[in-house]
């Protein structure tokens, strides 16, 4: 055999000895474009189980908004992802303050009578509780973020290009809203 | 985007990734996000072709998102 041949065979031999990607704790690694997109679901108690829901980590990874990050399961991958659309300067807690003191609170809790009649630190606390441990959370096109809790039918959209770093809102059709997303 | 091959009663039309996603975004509004009166009468079709529309769109997405390996 040709010293090429022999170089070729170790190569092959080397990759079929390297650690498969699903012995990494399940992480995904997918080179994306522009259609990168994270899905994650808690698990549900049973008094919010409301519909069936397939919860799955779909993929990886958002170019757009220039973060590639590991898609984990539980209540790790949206604070992952929120910490690296704000740089690692901030938190849920911020974000949730930021949209709350924004059009949101406005628009929404006053005039649409989102969640009763809650005040502006309430309206934080909920936003908070939702990015803290959303029903599913995904990464969206364009560098945004959406988050979905069950319970309230709150959809949070984490969008940092925006001033007051995107919204918060109860849609019509809460489930598919959050489904329908791209 | 787009447009060629006009026909009396549809059209061909080429969208990029951004295109498509944007009308699907905006379908999404309208049928799940907010309440519209008289849908039918202001958007010119039945919320039912709307979200068929919408469904369509949403596949044709997957579509062309990268495969989970």
């Amino acid at each position: 055999m040709s010293p090429r041949l022999w170089l070729l065979a170790i190569l092959a031999l080397a990759g079929a000895l390297a650690p498969s990607r699903a012995d990494a704790h399940g992480v995904e690694t997918c080179a994306q474009g522009f259609f990168a997109t994270a899905t994650t679901e808690r698990p549900q108690s049973e008094s919010q189980v409301a519909g069936t829901h397939q919860g799955s980590v779909v993929c990886g990874y958002e170019s757009a908004s220039g973060y590639s990050q590991a898609a984990e399961e539980g209540g790790t991958l949206q604070s992952q992802v929120l910490q690296q659309q704000m740089s690692g300067s901030g938190s849920n807690a911020d974000i949730a303050d930021a949209i709350a003191n924004g059009h949101a609170f406005d628009k929404h809790v006053i005039g649409e009578g989102m969640n009763g009649d809650i005040g502006q630190s309430e309206f934080a606390d909920h936003i908070q509780a939702v990015l803290d441990n959303p029903t599913m959370s995904q990464s969206l096109s364009a560098g945004t973020s959406a988050f979905y809790d069950e319970a309230s039918g709150t959809v949070v959209i984490v969008n940092p290009a925006a001033a007051d770093y995107g919204t918060a809102f109860v849609p019509k059709n809460p489930l598919q809203y959050f489904q329908g997303l791209k | 985007m787009k447009a060629f091959d006009l026909k009396n009663r549809s059209v061909v039309i080429e969208l990029s990734d951004r295109e498509l996603i944007l009308i699907n975004n905006a379908l999404n509004e309208v049928c799940n996000g907010i309440d519209v009166p008289e849908f039918e009468t202001r958007l010119g079709g039945t919320t039912e072709e709307a979200n068929q529309l919408l469904r369509e769109i949403g596949k044709e997405l997957k579509k062309l998102a990268p495969k989970e390996e």
